[in-house]
């Protein structure tokens, strides 16, 4: 009980002659640095670890010494500057980050882990890279990161990686262009970070690039979509994982450009321009994620063998707005997927040998558009319903594709369920009909005849008598809403006979 | 005549379309539909906007042929009694249009039939009330359709022909029309005229409105021209302004040929 008030007194003094001391310390290293690169206090382990020799209080006061070694660390490491930090630290040491804003800009050059207590923040000074990774094997996790550039043609972003195997978790990104801006790396794992765009600049900055902003009311000015960075941004990189993330307010909430054998799974992009965005990519897989409420739930462009399976893309709404939007991309494989309350659910066009298998297209304006120049694309066991038009073809021949796969047709909600055999499968064709066809673009107000009974009625004489010189698709074998139970129920006496 | 006197004929004439329509069998039918529809709706829909489009569908079809068929029915069903009801010291015109907001008022009670249930399902009550009160306009429009076709007709047969043909005229007939000439360059190049005459249509104009309030179709689709962005802008004013346009007209239109009738 004595020795808590000697401890208390010790530590309050010694902690002011050590607050001096570091001063001075930091002061000399910074000296010694600039004379010589090779800095006088590196730790093998964290960068605190290793403080000058104590002082004769200190070795005369062994209790007070524990306490002020306590004191002392944190308040050396709140005093370094993290960059600082990061240059002395041990190639794969871990830095923890205390609570509270941290300046930016970092440049990480070693492996290193960079771990942040509740509340620790990097903040850039809202020019440049907020976090630059130049190294392979670091890891960013727990922190905070925002205030980076605003330049698009710089690649402004808060992280900025192009070291390998680096990994990026449970950080929340926010008031930067680009978010995780990934550049000719592999094997990077972002893995369950927030990440929101920033959507406004002050009035009073100076201008981002000309024509970035539009006046508002409330004195900021809006950072227009097309002029916002991507939540994960990936150019020329192989084999990423980018799993868990919840993106929002951003240009593109996932962007991949030549970027190969990589992963995008469980997560949620959601007001953004386009939630996936997928150029010149090859044998990706986007699985189970989320893309709601953006102009473009997905848009997979000139890439080749991508699995997209059991996504969920909603309500994407407005007037060129998709669910998914597939261009010129071949050999990729579309399965599971729920594509609900968009403007245009599916939408393909020049595509060739794609696969499209068990989606649910419902509830959309235009359930699946499909044009011209595209052959061998097999649609099988999707649902089609509830949309206000099933089809838009366009006016095109759509005759090379299969609207079936080995007598597996798809399930459209407005055909003649005549099924007599009871296999689950159509008796009669099912023709789709797009009776509005190139008038859409010629003469967009033809959309007020959407919904219309006359339209539906002209549909409904066209599955019974094919109308001569209007498009359509015919799939021959169309599924009754029983067919998935007869199938079970098949599936189930097979095995019990067995 | 007095206002006394007149609001006695009204009271008198309402009671009876009243205890008429208790028997109708058009009227029957359509509260059973109504109920069905309602219950259906909260079954059935996954939620609050495909209940909406549900109510819409049943709106479009059955609330407009079937408030047709109560207006021929009122108008038709007294024929034989004309002489003798027409010596009644009673307007023609008041005659008319109690029949009018007899009817209406029936239809108004019966269909929250339809609509009660809906609330059930998980829409909201200011998007219910909305949807209500087109729809009831809308049986406002075809109500006095029924009762000017009624009152056109020498016989209950002439009249509900007539009813019907005007009815699928305005349902599909407008809409092929519109259809085919939207393919022609000429009327490409005005496309308000085509737009104007979708606009005239009632049952365009609540389909539209419905659509767009359920935000089945994007809103940017069909705005193009100034004509039909102010329409989308204003969609339920409009369709409140068309119906309630027609309703007058052919109440009007119903009571002058009632007076010929008389001549």
């Amino acid at each position: 009980m004595t020795l808590a008030p000697v401890t208390l007194r010790s530590v309050l003094r010694l902690g002011v002659v050590r607050a001096v001391r570091a001063r001075y310390f930091l002061r000399s290293a910074r000296d010694s640095r600039a004379a010589n690169d090779d800095s006088p206090f590196v730790s093998r382990r964290v960068v605190s670890a290793r403080a000058p020799k104590h002082t004769r209080e200190v070795a005369c006061a062994p209790q007070a010494f524990a306490a002020l070694l306590l004191f002392s660390q944190p308040l050396l490491a709140a005093t370094l500057p993290l960059q600082q930090r990061i240059d002395a630290a041990a190639p794969h040491s871990t830095i923890r980050i205390e609570a509270g804003v941290h300046n930016g800009a970092l440049v990480i050059n070693k492996p290193l882990t960079l771990a942040g207590d509740a509340g620790a923040e990097i903040r850039g000074d809202h020019t440049g890279k907020v976090v630059t990774i130049a190294a392979n094997d670091v890891t960013l996790r727990d922190l905070r990161i925002t205030g980076s550039g605003l330049k698009l043609l710089e690649d402004d972003a808060a992280v900025f990686v192009t070291g390998n195997r680096v990994t990026i978790e449970h950080c929340v990104i926010a008031n930067s262009l680009h978010g995780v801006y990934l550049k000719k790396v592999s094997g990077a794992r972002v893995l369950e970070n927030r990440i929101q765009g920033k959507t406004t600049i002050p009035v009073s900055g100076e201008p981002v690039e000309k024509g970035v902003g539009q006046s508002t009311e409330n004195c900021d000015t809006a950072l227009l979509n097309n002029w916002r960075g991507n939540g994960v941004h990936q150019w020329n990189c192989d084999g990423n994982l980018i799993r868990g993330n919840d993106i929002s307010d951003t240009r593109d909430g996932i962007y991949f450009s030549f970027t190969n054998n990589s992963r995008a799974e469980n997560n949620y992009v959601h007001q953004t321009r386009y939630g996936l965005h997928y150029m010149y990519s090859d044998t990706n897989a986007v699985v189970n994620n989320t893309f709601s409420d953006n102009a473009a739930g997905g848009a997979i462009m000139f890439s080749k063998e991508a699995l997209v399976r059991g996504n969920r893309f909603l309500s994407n709404r407005g007037q060129r707005a998709y669910g998914l939007i597939v261009q010129s991309s071949d050999r990729c494989r579309f399965e599971d997927n729920v594509v609900e309350k968009d403007a245009v659910g599916l939408s393909f066009n020049q595509c060739n040998g794609n696969e499209i298998a068990r989606n649910r297209v419902c509830d959309n304006y235009i359930g699946l558009k499909f044009a011209a120049n595209q052959d061998s694309n097999q649609f099988t066991e999707n649902v089609f319903a509830g949309n206000l038009h099933t089809v838009e073809t366009g006016g095109s021949d759509i005759e090379q594709n299969a609207w079936a796969v080995n007598g597996v047709g798809n399930l459209w909600d407005n055909g003649a369920e005549i099924d007599l055999n009871h296999d689950g499968i159509g008796d009669l064709p099912h023709r789709e009909v797009d009776l509005f066809g190139l008038l859409r673009r010629n003469f967009p107000p033809i959309a007020f005849l959407s919904g219309s009974p006359a339209v539906k009625l002209l549909q409904f004489a066209n599955q019974r008598a094919q109308i001569p010189g209007v498009s359509s698709i015919e799939d021959p074998a169309p599924l009754t809403r029983e067919f998935w139970k007869i199938r079970a129920r098949r599936a189930s006496t097979a095995a019990g006979a067995r | 005549m007095s206002l006394r006197s007149d609001m006695h004929v009204s009271r008198a004439v309402f009671r009876r379309e009243l205890r008429s329509v208790v028997i109708n069998r058009y009227f029957q039918v359509f509260s059973a539909l109504a109920l069905l529809g309602g219950v259906a709706a909260l079954l059935f829909a996954e939620d609050a906007n495909a209940t909406g489009f549900f109510i819409l569908q049943v709106a479009l079809y059955f609330v407009s042929l079937f408030s047709l068929l109560a207006g021929v029915s009122s108008a038709q069903g007294e024929r034989e009694e004309w002489p003798l009801l027409l010596s009644q010291p009673l307007r023609r015109r008041t005659f008319v249009i109690c029949k009018f907001f007899a009817l209406f008022s029936i239809f108004g009670s019966v269909l929250l039939l339809l609509f009660v249930p809906a609330f059930f399902a998980g829409a909201t009550l200011a998007s219910l009330a909305l949807l209500f009160s087109q729809t009831l306009l809308l049986a406002a429009a075809f109500v006095a359709l029924g009762l000017a076709c009624g009152f056109l007709a020498r016989d209950r047969a002439q009249a509900l022909i007539t009813a019907v043909s005007a009815w699928l005229l305005m349902l599909v007939g407008i809409d092929l029309v519109a259809l085919f000439a939207a393919r022609w360059p000429v009327l490409q190049r005005v496309p308000e005229i085509w737009t104007a005459c979708l606009m005239l249509n009632p049952l365009d104009a609540f389909r539209i409105e419905a659509l767009f309030a359920l935000q089945q179709i994007p809103a940017e689709a069909a705005g193009t021209t100034p004509l039909a962005a102010w329409w989308i802008a204003h969609a339920a004013l409009w369709f409140g302004f068309i119906a309630l346009v027609w309703a007058g007209a052919l109440t009007h239109f119903a009571s002058a040929r009632l007076k010929q009738w008389e001549g």
